[in-house]
């Protein structure tokens, strides 16, 4: 406050003694004051009174006054410095919150970027099910029923999340016994190829990928392809 | 009060004890008593099948005064502890009849109640020795009787936990098992063995404990020590002084409500053996090997399938949560998850379990778990009610941070163990991504598959 005092003295070339000095004299700044002829609000006596040491009194009222006046100068047009201030201060948090909506909505998540181009070797799993319906199967060996399921059987893992990046294609190659071979071609990248084998593309999770899509369409069993989750094999 | 004691004694099942005998009733106090201080008087009420609802005082030299007194059948005394009111305890009627529904034994209710009704609790502690002394002799003229030391069983609350330890070193350990319910722990803290409950008073010491930070005693005290809720706080009770009476007693009580309710099998808490209660809650104790092929120890009356087991292991302690309310009980399942993210993330879980329109939700908040690439992370799911059937399970994740992006976990297995129940299936469910703060619902499926 001492510092702030002195320097906003200095700007107006009020003649000013230094303020160790008015602390140990009383009376000559309550003179210095008092030469300074500005009326006082009484709201600021009311304030100043509150200070314990009232020797500071005469010398604060002015302060005040001249940080009252300092901010109500006109620094160009209209504008004065307190709008300055206050414009400045919600121009900073208006920055801070602008570049926190803008850093989460183009946060671009690693996770999901993918580069097909690597090296990749290649990874089959190789199985068959059953469709609920054995009269279906007459039907099926048709070429159009076989493009069906194979749709069905690439549409379900390029749309899971975890293996859709891996997945290659799948085919249906055989209508025997009334079950249906099918396999499933997939692309491991060379670099990861072990911990990917041994995880993500498990012959676990590839065939309950498989299993619960199947148990998904359970509620609706008259559908057509309807296959039996409990049927499904895979090697 | 004459009233009622003549209406129970005319009750129709008390022809064979021989009617017109009049019921002898638990010692009825005031607080002035408590106040004026009483001096020590210990009474025992014997309650049998045929006698339920009218005790009948004992002669303390002479058992065979009494004719329902069968030296031949086990015999389980329930000793209460510091009664600074003087009323009875509201439990004992309870006790008595649910311990007659276990096996036909003889079941002696100890009133003390003149000599623990003192607002001194320090002359209270004073007595439980001098009371001990005479239930030791007292169970010496049994043995001579003809009673075996190893079926009595005693049963003590707070500071009856610590007069049944007396009784049992009196008797050299040779007593067949004292079950301490929340063993009183002031003036307790600093004992020695010798000075309260130790697993060396009986050949087996069970122990609960509800209260250890006010009313009950922390640490070990038999071969097996169960913590409900770890021990301190329990839920439901009040946290602040204003709810009155219950603030102080409540978690206290717990103790003998919690095996109340084991005793009538509405509960079946199990407790896993675990160094405490965050390890235990870190789902880090969910290992049942040690007593195969038995389950974890489970509390209540009945504790030959882990006897054996516990006195071979020394001290176990158990752990388990329970609900505030009857039947205290919560459905506890160990989930199982893989991530295949490539970064480390760490964040809290909430698991809603559907059935229908009803569901149970488990948070498991109370610290930020690890989720790390290809490897397991653990957690122990404890839900308020029981649903079964489920038909579906949501999950929700939430790391913590306010602003920023919405992390996922990505998901290639997550597994429920239902750990109460082998007979129900495991719940799997494949390749999923949990947003953060947004809920992922799935059907569960059955996790056995023949691949």
């Amino acid at each position: 406050m001492d510092i702030e005092l002195q320097a906003a003295g200095n700007r107006d070339g009020v003649n000013y003694r230094p303020v160790e000095e008015t602390e140990r004299d009383w009376l000559v700044s309550t003179q210095n004051a008092g030469n300074n002829g500005e009326m006082m609000p009484s709201g600021n006596e009311a304030v100043s009174q509150k200070n314990l040491q009232n020797t500071h009194i005469p010398q604060e009222n002015s302060t005040l006054c001249r940080i009252k006046r300092d901010l109500n100068e006109v620094v160009f047009w209209k504008v004065k410095v307190w709008m300055i201030i206050i414009i400045s201060f919600l121009v900073i948090l208006a920055v801070i919150f602008i570049s926190v909506c803008v850093c989460s909505a183009v946060h671009e998540d690693e996770e999901e970027k993918f580069d097909p181009s690597l090296p990749a070797v290649a990874q089959y799993f190789n199985g068959s099910f059953q469709l609920a319906f054995e009269q279906k199967l007459v039907t099926l060996s048709s070429s159009e029923s076989q493009a069906d399921l194979q749709k069905t059987l690439a549409d379900l893992y390029r749309s899971s999340p975890a293996l859709a990046q891996y997945f290659s294609k799948a085919e249906i190659y055989g209508f025997r016994n009334g079950s249906v071979d099918y396999r499933l071609t997939f692309l491991i990248p060379e670099a990861h190829q072990d911990q990917l084998r041994k995880f993500t593309l498990s012959r676990e999770v590839v065939y309950n990928v498989f299993r619960q899509f199947l148990y998904d369409q359970e509620q609706d069993k008259s559908g057509q392809m309807y296959i039996d989750p409990v049927s499904l094999i895979m090697i | 009060m004459t009233l009622t004691l003549a209406v129970s004694c005319f009750h129709p099942g008390q022809e064979e004890s021989g009617a017109g005998e009049p019921c002898d009733n638990f010692t009825d106090l005031t607080l002035s008593h408590c106040f004026m201080g009483t001096s020590l008087y210990v009474r025992l009420l014997l309650y049998t099948l045929s006698n339920l609802n009218c005790g009948h005082e004992l002669n303390h030299h002479h058992l065979s005064t009494q004719p329902l007194f069968n030296v031949s059948r086990p015999t389980t005394f329930v000793i209460h502890g510091y009664r600074p009111t003087g009323a009875p305890p509201i439990w004992i009627n309870h006790i008595v009849h649910l311990l007659a529904e276990q096996e036909d034994m003889n079941i002696i209710v100890v009133d003390w109640n003149k000599g623990a009704a003192n607002l001194n609790y320090f002359t209270a502690v004073a007595y439980t020795r001098e009371a001990a002394h005479n239930l030791t002799e007292f169970i010496m003229n049994m043995e001579e009787e003809g009673a075996s030391l190893s079926s009595v069983h005693l049963i003590g609350v707070s500071l009856g936990a610590h007069l049944a330890g007396f009784v049992g070193a009196n008797l050299k350990g040779k007593i067949g098992r004292i079950t301490g319910l929340d063993p009183a722990g002031p003036m307790f803290t600093s004992a020695t063995p010798e000075e309260r409950l130790d697993p060396s008073d009986a050949m087996f010491v069970d122990v609960l404990h509800t209260d250890i930070n006010s009313f009950g005693l922390r640490g070990a005290h038999g071969h097996i020590d169960f913590y409900a809720n770890g021990g301190a706080d329990q839920p439901g009770c009040p946290k602040t002084i204003f709810a009155g009476k219950s603030y102080f007693v409540c978690d206290h009580q717990r103790s003998v409500f919690l095996f109340l309710c084991a005793l009538n099998r509405t509960c079946s808490l199990t407790g896993y053996p675990c160094s405490s209660y965050s390890d235990f809650l870190d789902g880090r104790c969910l290992q049942c090997e040690a007593f195969e092929p038995a389950p974890c120890p489970v509390l209540g009356y009945d504790v030959s399938r882990w006897r054996e087991t516990l006195l071979r292991l020394g001290q176990t302690q158990v752990f388990f949560s329970t609900t505030a309310t009857l039947p205290y009980r919560k459905l506890s399942y160990r989930v199982d998850m893989v991530t295949w993210n490539q970064y480390l993330r760490w964040c809290v879980i909430y698991i809603r379990l559907h059935s229908g329109r009803t569901f149970t939700e488990a948070r498991i908040d109370h610290k930020l778990f690890r989720f790390e690439q290809y490897t397991s992370t653990l957690l122990l799911a404890q839900f308020d009610e029981d649903v079964q059937h489920i038909q579906k399970i949501s999950v929700r994740i939430n790391t913590g941070n306010v602003i920023g992006p919405r992390y996922k976990i990505r998901l290639l297995q997550i597994r429920f163990t239902p750990l109460e129940h082998p007979d129900r299936p495991l719940m799997c469910r494949f390749d999923i991504i949990m947003e953060e703060n947004v809920e992922v619902v799935f059907r569960p499926l059955p996790c056995d598959s023949h691949i």
